[in-house]
């Protein structure tokens, strides 16, 4: 007999049963988190900010936790819990697609305890009609193409072999195909010079099966190993008020619901009491199971007893448990504190010395999720909290602080570090609070931002050709210039952004551009803007040569 | 009443019914949604609506220099409907600024109906 468990390269694979189908999905997941950073590259605008591979990850990531978790021998079952899992935790567009195709999968395998090849092959056929229901106009050229045309080789291949290596082998080779065609069918893909992001994710998870199937070890850790760092999920750690969850049935006669009610409500919270006079079933978070089943044993048998240390299912989920620390003296309180979002210890550096109190790494394609803000936020010693976000893709993780932190927080949407640094120049701390927040507002209105990065690929856009590593320079977010130079490219973008009543530009220089370099582009805006003052920072931020604000 | 840009050179008028159609069709392009509800709700009836009639199920009103776009949506059952109304949310949002360069003050959606395809 063939041990479907554990698939050596030799031997065939006929069938997929639950132990394995968990496996390959864990694979499925680990092998995404290792790819995801290259499908967040596969984005259609040539600036590095694309997260498809992150939500796709986040989602599968959310569906095999589920899957982790369930104690099944039934393959639909665990496709269940999968699809049920990544419902739950889909994330974006392509979080919700695969969701989807998940489900139809599923709905496909309905009430087999294992698949054979033409059983998987229809679930595909399943998933891919399922994937191209819930949208109004499918687009082709997405991942629902790649879906459909792997479903369909599957449907040949099935027809031929009973070895599910040899299966999925093909089924990955045409999703491949499939995806390499992408940008001849969506015009935006090959105006970036991309494959569709969502279609990669799906050869990938394809590709993490089929190394499960030929035994790659690698793809054996255990999951919360990789467990992302999610914004959404930054659930504080906290102690519980009861810390076991205490369940079972008392199986008797003539049993007295409402008196075990009030009896046991002494004992904890989330009580529950329910069933007839003959079975009852009881549920109740407690920190004295024994006292509360033998309460109930007077009532009759107690069968299905289940107790579970639920601190130590929080801990597994997002690390230990602080201990409820002794009071510690605190010092006199701030009137207010600011947590700054930046990258670079030269950037850091300046807001420190513009009073920010705690600063939070981050920036262009390096978010700070919620928790790691919360956390900011929670070190100072004040009530109240302004958060500069420095990034409009940040803002929304700020935001969300306000949920997981009793202390009243202001966010002042800064969308970069030039309005951030604007908005610090504008705190009178004589002032009472209010003022102060208004005045910062000013302040993000009354600048204007340059930025000087490079393309992370081909692309055009607004009739510029970009090269991969072309030296770009954005206004506001927009590509306006672009060239090989950082100098040249910092002239044209001035030049397109100072105006008559300028008076001041300042540059922050990134940790790419050397001392000497700086000096050499400070002279030549001297040169150029011989009406405005110009000063030159050390900010060394990653991914930017130069930041710029002209006021 | 119309959305008004000015340059030196003049004026730039954008009636509702532009940006209506323009915000259904993104959020059509949207995974999990599957039409456009009209948004008489007085009704009772969330009708699907067809591509024709697609800025019926949008309502879009100006706040003094704000922009306010209400869409009624019907989704997909089966389908995480929060995820699929912030993925619309957003989608709007990005299109309003890069196609009309309009920055959209609030978008809401609302869910008007599920409808369940034939694969559940």
């Amino acid at each position: 007999m063939v041990r479907q468990t554990d698939p050596s390269p030799e031997k065939k694979v006929e069938k997929i049963d639950a132990p394995l189908m968990k496996k390959m999905i864990v694979a499925a997941t680990l092998w995404l988190n290792e790819n995801q950073a290259e499908v967040d590259a596969l984005n259609v605008f040539p600036v590095p900010d694309g997260d498809t591979g992150t939500n796709m990850y986040l989602t599968l990531f959310d569906a095999a936790k589920e899957v982790e978790n369930i104690e099944e021998n039934e393959v639909s079952k665990v496709l269940d819990a999968f699809a049920n899992g990544s419902l739950m935790g889909a994330r974006g567009n392509s979080g919700v697609i695969l969701s989807q195709i998940f489900r139809g999968f599923a709905n496909g395998a309905r009430n087999k305890k294992h698949l054979n090849p033409k059983e998987f092959s229809y679930a595909m056929g399943e998933a891919a009609k399922k994937a191209y229901q819930a949208v109004m106009k499918p687009v082709e050229g997405t991942i629902l193409t790649v879906v459909r045309e792997a479903a369909n080789a599957a449907k040949k291949e099935a027809e031929k072999t009973d070895d599910f290596r040899q299966l999925l082998e093909v089924t990955l080779l045409q999703a491949e195909e499939t995806l390499e065609k992408t940008p001849e069918m969506l015009k935006v893909l090959k105006d970036a010079n991309v494959v569709d992001a969502g279609g990669r994710g799906f050869c990938l998870i394809l590709e993490g099966y089929l190394r499960a199937l030929r035994g790659d070890s690698t793809l054996e850790k255990e999951l919360k190993k990789v467990a992302p760092a999610d914004p959404s999920r930054s659930v504080k750690a906290e102690k519980l008020e009861y810390a076991y969850c205490t369940e079972f049935l008392i199986k008797g006669h003539k049993i007295n619901l409402e008196k075990i009610r009030k009896y046991l409500n002494q004992y904890g919270d989330s009580m529950l009491v329910v069933g007839s006079t003959e079975v009852t079933k009881v549920h109740i978070h407690t920190n004295n199971p024994g006292k509360v089943l033998d309460y109930a044993v007077q009532y009759g048998r107690l069968s299905k007893v289940k107790i579970n240390n639920m601190e130590e299912q929080i801990e597994d989920r997002y690390g230990s448990i602080p201990e409820t620390s002794s009071e510690e003296e605190i010092p006199m309180e701030k009137a207010f504190g600011v947590v700054a979002v930046v990258a670079g210890d030269g950037l850091g550096d300046i807001f420190t010395s513009l009073g920010a109190d705690e600063l939070v790494t981050g920036g262009q394609s390096m978010n700070p999720s919620t928790q790691d803000l919360a956390a900011g936020c929670e070190k100072i010693r004040s009530e109240k909290i302004i958060i500069l976000p420095n990034n409009k893709n940040v803002i929304f993780a700020a935001e969300q602080v306000k949920e997981v932190t009793e202390k009243e927080i202001f966010v002042l949407p800064s969308t970069s570090i030039p309005e951030g640094i604007a908005a610090m120049m504008r705190i009178n701390p004589e002032e009472d609070f209010a003022s102060i927040l208004k005045e910062m507002e000013k302040g993000l209105e009354e600048i204007k931002t340059g930025e000087v990065t490079f393309a992370v690929r081909d692309s055009t856009v607004g009739g510029m050709n970009i090269k991969e590593g072309d030296v770009i320079g954005l206004s506001n977010g927009e590509i306006l210039v672009s060239n090989t130079d950082v100098g040249k490219v910092t002239l044209e973008l001035l030049k397109k952004m100072v105006d008559e009543e300028d008076f001041l530009i300042t540059v922050y220089r990134g940790e790419k551009i050397s001392e000497e370099k700086g000096e050499e582009i400070k002279e030549m805006i001297t040169e150029e803007f011989s009406d405005c003052d110009v000063e030159m920072y050390p900010g060394n931020q990653p991914l930017y040569y130069l930041i710029i604000s002209v006021e | 009443m119309t959305q008004e840009f000015q340059n030196e050179l003049g004026k730039v008028h954008i009636s509702k019914e532009v940006i209506a159609n323009i915000a259904g069709l993104a959020a059509m392009e949207c995974y999990g949604l599957v039409g456009m509800a009209s948004k008489k709700i007085q009704d009772g009836l969330a009708e699907l609506l067809g591509r024709e009639n697609l800025s019926r199920g949008v309502a879009v009103n100006s706040e003094g220099d704000k922009l306010v776009i209400d869409l009624y949506v019907i989704v997909e059952y089966g389908t995480n409907i929060t995820e699929v109304a912030n993925n619309i949310i957003d989608k709007v949002a990005f299109t309003m600024k890069n196609i009309l360069g309009l920055q959209v003050s609030k978008i809401n959606v609302y869910v008007q109906g599920v409808r369940i395809g034939e694969t559940n």
